[in-house]
């Protein structure tokens, strides 16, 4: 029998709304009662330390090209943990596109299973990705994908989005959209501001992200289906979406944790490994972001996570690809940019929309500490230091959008699936 | 260790002592060149590599003559035969280039910062010969001496470019410059190619082609680039010629008014031929002011 006892720390649990002092005793991967501790249980000390339920991210992209694809799961799986991550949902290109049962078949039964973290499905919406045609995607279904979405590709034709909204309501599926009208954001590289003017760089206006958002209402008060929008980064997507929600539209969105802790100054080296997907804004959107965070107009927090090798991103800035790593350093980014009265609130506020809110999104039961349930949690230290910076690997790695911070607090140990998949 | 030396990147970092300097220099040639007397500088010994990856004419030739006029070994390779076309990096292309003995590396690349990005990949300097829509300096440089020709100080006179603002690295080198010699910079053009945030550079922006070149003491053309933008900038080059083409009977410049043009010139479609052919067009001053004003820039920095 293998017991573990969580000693003395202080449970956030946003579940039951509570936060309190207490021990948890793990028996065989499950929570039991603390009472029924014997020689043979494992003891962690966490006097002065958190248990925060296992973070679940919304958008994390699988595939590394370069690298195989068991390896790119390996390596995202070690990255969610250090993260305090033990939950993921995959974007559809895996080792190809999920659009095929077989795919999915595949790539669950060879890889994700064996993943230390939970790694959860979404197919595509339409073939390829491409926005031409619909998906198979009640066949898709049946092969457990939880959600829909061509991310990080955009539907642009509004007739097959507003009809693969409906069609997979019918499977009680959400829609996951990255809201882009390629047309006003041609070749863009950079948020358009008058830095992009300074840099000569191809512009990503807001409009071209708020002009979808609102399409994405429409569409769901339209047909009456739960869309949720990913990765919002303009302060005017904020206001559209908050407007909707007072209207009772079923509309759902997250932000990135890079896109709260970094503005488009990270890029004005032109530094391609910076270059993130969407584009950095400026101060007052990013002002507006951390508001919705708190007011609860933004619902969830992703990673957006896409790791590429120092040979795919080493480019000139306009092409070299989009994209940022974000599992390692989500949590502490969100952690030092929440400003909240104690730490338990800003705990708690971060489980909400890093555990509870992103599974509740996917119709999935979030994680809790209940008895019986499996254990997914990470301990984490207030008082330590976490450096974040970029590795030299040649396995990828490289692309944050920073080249070294130092964070307050440290992650100490993460539990997923009911064992112990890290320990700083 | 090999000690970085420092590249050529653009005007927007520069001091303005450090453009005096480079314009005072290139003044220096240019009268020793003209005067017959050989330029008391040389480059001689070291190899300058011309990496053009972007169709250019003026830019390229101009560099290479001043390469040679100051007794540089000069080698210029263009996309076409380069290992780019076999999908070597410009990473990879600019180390070897490096590892071949090369003292410095004069770029133009459709990329905006690829002169930045390989001055951070080799340690030899790096001339930017126009980075995208980014920067041209050395063009911004030879306009400021032009200018600086005619007018003197260009302290408070008012400079109008006019044309394709958005996609333009000359109208950027150039605002950059003009602004820091003090030059009152004012931007005309149709709307959808000269964003009004351009007034944060610190400018003015104006709509109305009257109001642009009025008291005007030099206007800068720019080229209509793209063929792509008579479908979603503005309607047609007979539109564009019509509202903001300099021609006889027209919209026409005061006498005094100076006329620049970074060529090539759309003829009939940014300025008549008998505005550009007469004699306040100093277009062909600009080019070959050009290879003066790069014989400066080579030798401040590859020696």
């Amino acid at each position: 029998m293998n017991k573990i006892l969580i000693k003395g720390g202080t449970v956030i649990d946003p579940v039951s709304e509570k936060t309190q002092r207490r021990d948890l005793l793990i028996k065989n991967g499950k929570y039991t009662d603390p009472i029924k501790i014997d020689s043979s249980t494992e003891i962690i000390e966490a006097k002065g330390h958190y248990i925060i339920p296992g973070l679940f991210d919304l958008r994390c992209h699988l595939n590394q090209p370069g690298v195989s694809f068991k390896d790119s799961v390996d390596l995202i799986s070690k990255k969610a943990s250090a993260g305090g991550f033990t939950s993921i949902l995959a974007m559809p290109k895996l080792s190809s596109m999920a659009d095929n049962p077989e795919t999915l078949q595949y790539t669950k039964e060879s890889i994700i299973n064996e993943s230390h973290v939970n790694i959860h499905l979404s197919g595509c919406l339409t073939s390829g990705a491409e926005g031409n045609r619909l998906a198979p995607i009640g066949s898709l279904k049946e092969t457990g994908i939880i959600a829909v979405t061509d991310c990080p590709n955009c539907t642009q034709n509004s007739q097959i989005f507003s009809k693969a909204a409906e069609y997979a309501s019918m499977f009680n599926l959400p829609i996951i959209e990255l809201p882009r009208d390629y047309s006003l954001s041609p070749d863009a590289s950079a948020h358009e501001s008058l830095l992009s003017l300074k840099m000569g760089l191809k512009g990503f206006p807001r409009i071209a992200e708020e002009l979808f958002v609102a399409r994405s209402i429409l569409i769901s008060k339209y047909s009456e289906t739960k869309i949720h929008l990913s990765s919002i980064t303009s302060k005017g997507s904020i206001g559209l979406i908050g407007k909707a929600k007072e209207e009772g539209v079923q509309i759902t969105c997250d932000t990135t944790a890079n896109h709260l802790y970094c503005i488009e100054k990270q890029i004005e080296s032109f530094d391609p490994l910076s270059k993130p997907l969407p584009p950095f804004r400026e101060s007052e959107d990013q002002i507006s972001l951390i508001d919705g965070v708190k007011n609860g107009i933004i619902d969830a927090v992703s990673t957006g996570h896409q790791s590429f090798s120092f040979d795919d991103k080493s480019k000139e800035f306009d092409i070299a690809p989009s994209g940022t790593l974000g599992l390692e350093n989500a949590f502490f980014q969100i952690f030092s940019k929440l400003e909240t009265n104690t730490i338990e609130q800003r705990l708690t506020l971060i489980s909400r929309i890093m555990s509870k809110k992103p599974a509740q999104i996917l119709n999935l039961e979030p994680v809790s500490f209940e008895n019986s349930k499996v254990a997914n949690f990470f301990i984490f230290n207030p008082k330590g230091k976490t450096i974040i910076k970029r590795k030299i690997d040649m396995r990828g790695s490289i692309n944050l959008p920073y080249d070294r911070q130092e964070f307050q607090g440290e992650i100490l140990k993460t539990v997923a699936r009911g064992k112990l998949i890290y320990e700083k | 260790m090999v000690e970085k030396k420092k590249s050529f990147l653009g005007i927007q970092h520069l001091e303005i002592q450090e453009i005096n300097n480079l314009l005072d220099f290139a003044q220096e040639i240019k009268e020793r060149t003209n005067s017959g007397k050989n330029v008391n500088v040389s480059l001689s010994g070291k190899r300058i590599v011309n990496l053009f990856l972007e169709p250019s004419t003026r830019t390229r030739i101009a560099f290479e003559i001043a390469a040679k006029s100051l007794d540089a070994d000069v080698i210029s390779i263009a996309e076409k035969s380069s290992s780019l076309t076999k999908g070597e990096s410009l990473r990879d292309t600019a180390k070897n280039i490096q590892a071949l003995g090369a003292d410095a590396i004069v770029l133009r690349h459709s990329s905006p910062g690829s002169a930045q990005y390989l001055s951070n990949i080799v340690d030899v300097p790096v001339i930017n010969a126009g980075d995208g829509a980014h920067e041209h300096p050395s063009q911004a440089l030879l306009d400021l001496f032009t200018l600086r020709e005619k007018l003197g100080n260009l302290n408070g006179k008012k400079i109008t470019i006019l044309g394709d603002i958005l996609f333009s690295r000359v109208a950027r080198s150039n605002i950059w410059g003009l602004l820091k010699m003090g030059a009152r910079v004012t931007l005309s053009g149709p709307s959808t190619l000269v964003p009004k945030l351009f007034q944060d550079f610190g400018l003015d922006v104006t709509y109305d082609l009257n109001t642009a070149i009025e008291g005007a003491d030099a206007i800068m053309l720019l080229r209509i680039q793209h063929e792509r933008q008579t479908q979603t900038h503005f309607p047609s080059l007979e539109e564009y010629s019509k509202m903001f083409g300099l021609k006889n009977g027209g919209c026409k410049p005061s006498k005094n008014c100076l006329i620049l043009h970074p060529g090539p010139i759309n003829r009939g479609v940014e300025i008549d031929s008998t505005l550009a052919d007469n004699d306040q067009s100093l277009i062909l001053s600009q080019v070959s002011n050009g290879v003066s004003v790069r014989m400066a820039i080579l030798h401040t920095y590859c020696s």
